[in-house]
């Protein structure tokens, strides 16, 4: 894990660990605003890293208590609907991901930029909208779509 | 203009001709009050699926009740409902256990401000809209008339806000001469329903304004006060009860995060931030952060949902004066805090605020069931599961009560 990557996966989960524990604000805070707001410092930490599973995976890790936390004491949810949520965030972040490492695959760097920043705002703004809220199988079928092609394209790239 | 409710209808129309069920509230229908209402001919234990709804002014229908597989001994159902002056109509919805849907409807009058009259040696038939006639003292609230037959000792009903009304002629009071909650002494040349009516008709402004200002502090919830120092001790500035009792809320109950919690987070970022810091190996790092996860997820999964409660009484008249001490008394739990004014004088009237926060917005009925007059800022829900009663509400469950001497 190079040190930039370690610098950023920090700086995220000091401050899933920071907010709940630092800032007392309950009675303005609704789920969904939690969930977004952990999905948006996900997702921007997520550019700024060189995306690697490992690198995905301990970042995601370290935002789940956070999350879990501030949605159970301060947006007042009960503990596994809270949990429902937090998976729902995680396969949010991990469509980002996938919907990033497809982005890497341009050839234009100024296309792969737009495209990465696309992406990042399309999946918070879905989210925002409810896209997650349907269902858990819809939201696993859409990171599992995204994966897939990723791996297609990748097989394909390596066997050109 | 704020709207009032006051008592609706006793009985409800019946949709379907042909069915039995009806409707009856067993102690009237009044806002700012659990109502239980009596829903009967229920044949069957599986006909007891029943919802009821309130429907704003603006059309929308709020849930009220829900009972499901609710016990219904003798064919009875008793369901209780809260009510508050914006619930234009009631509907009863019961579900039978061959799929189709039974509706009762019930509409609720909205109209000004009424007294209650109790005492009155006949019967008030020709009185103004605005007078209704108690049975019982115990229906009095503040600013309502109790009519005694000769001048007696009425310290302890003035004091609790009631008005008295004596035979005999006496100058009027003026007005700010006596305490803000003091019940008016008042005086008829005879208690007959005429004269009685007369003397009300006369001074209806003034009883109504009374009143008014008593509705006003029941349902105004206007919370507002500065922020205080936590360190600092309990006694506040000049400030409404409304406003030590918000401030009190945000203070105290919105250091949110419980020890557990607190502990749990601090358990797994911690070593999780040293490994990403200084482990060098991603399998080893990751090995770390899921060994880290299960036991964050089992100690949070078996950890009991956390209910945190607030309860502050005050006096009302002196809750306007210069300043107020609250002391703090024996908490039931250490998660549950009661504040009580120093040295409330015996007979005074009290303002009872209570917050309860609960995972989901759900919480046993209990503690509210047993007020006096309860005032919420929002309409919760009963809901009713194998016999227990809970309320649940989206936001977190406030509610403040008046509590007249006994």
């Amino acid at each position: 894990m190079s040190r930039n990557n370690r610098v950023w996966i920090l700086f995220a989960g000091l401050a899933s660990l920071a907010i709940p524990l630092l800032w007392s604000a309950s009675s303005g805070l609704t789920p969904r605003t939690v969930a977004v707001g952990w999905l948006l410092l996900g997702c921007l930490v997520g550019l700024a890293i060189s995306q690697g599973l490992a690198e995905l995976l301990v970042l995601a890790l370290l935002l789940l208590p956070g999350l879990h936390v501030t949605l159970v004491s301060q947006a007042g949810m009960k503990a596994l609907e809270a949990y429902g949520l937090g998976a729902r965030v995680l396969l949010a972040l991990g469509f980002h991901g996938a919907l990033c490492s497809l982005a890497q695959q341009a050839d234009d760097r100024r296309v792969r930029t737009l495209l990465r920043l696309g992406a990042t705002g399309a999946v918070v703004l879905a989210f925002a909208w409810g896209l997650w809220n349907r269902s858990l199988l819809l939201s696993a079928a859409l990171l599992g779509c995204s994966a897939a092609a990723l791996l297609l394209l990748r097989s394909r790239k390596a066997h050109d | 203009m704020r709207r009032a409710l006051l008592a609706a209808t006793w009985l409800a129309c019946c949709l379907p001709a042909a069915s039995s069920q009806s409707l009856s509230f067993p102690q009237g229908l009044q806002p700012y009050r659990f109502n239980p209402i009596l829903v009967q001919g229920i044949a069957s234990h599986a006909e007891s699926q029943i919802l009821i709804t309130g429907a704003l002014f603006d059309g929308r229908e709020v849930a009220l009740f829900t009972g499901a597989g609710t016990p219904a001994p003798g064919g009875a159902l008793r369901c209780l409902a809260y009510v508050d002056e914006e619930i234009a109509a009631l509907y009863v919805r019961i579900r039978r256990a061959a799929g189709n849907t039974l509706e009762l409807a019930v509409p609720v009058e909205a109209s000004g401000p009424r007294l209650s009259v109790y005492g009155s040696p006949e019967p008030l038939r020709n009185s103004s809209r605005w007078i209704a006639e108690a049975s019982s003292p115990q229906q009095l609230r503040p600013g309502d008339i109790w009519v005694l037959p000769q001048e007696s000792e009425t310290a302890a009903l003035r004091a609790a806000g009631i008005h008295v009304l004596m035979p005999g002629l006496a100058a009027e009071e003026t007005p700010g001469s006596s305490p803000v909650w003091q019940g008016y002494r008042l005086f008829a040349p005879d208690l007959g329903e005429a004269t009685l009516t007369a003397v009300l008709a006369k001074q209806q402004d003034k009883l109504l304004e009374f009143k008014e200002r008593y509705r006003e502090l029941v349902i105004g919830a206007s919370f507002h006060a500065p922020r205080i120092d936590r360190e600092a001790p309990l006694v506040f500035p000049p400030a409404t009860p409304a406003g030590i009792a918000y401030t009190l809320h945000r203070e105290i109950l919105n250091d949110s995060v419980g020890p557990l919690y607190r502990y749990a987070l601090l358990g797994f970022s911690l070593p999780l931030l040293a490994g990403v810091a200084l482990m060098k190996r991603r399998q080893a790092l990751l090995a770390l952060a899921g060994s880290l996860l299960a036991g964050f997820l089992t100690l949070t999964l078996l950890a009991p949902p956390e209910l945190r409660s607030l309860t502050v009484e005050l006096a009302l008249p002196e809750a306007r004066e210069r300043g107020i001490s609250l002391e703090r008394v024996s908490p039931e739990t250490p998660k549950r805090y009661q504040y009580r004014q120093r040295g409330i004088p015996p007979g005074s009237c009290t303002l009872v605020y209570r917050v309860i926060l609960a995972p989901g917005g759900e919480v046993p009925l209990q503690p509210f069931d047993r007020e006096e007059l309860l005032a919420f800022n929002q309409l919760p829900e009963v809901r009713q599961e194998r016999g227990r009663l809970f309320l649940r509400s989206p936001s977190p469950l406030s509610a403040w009560s008046l509590h007249e001497p006994e």
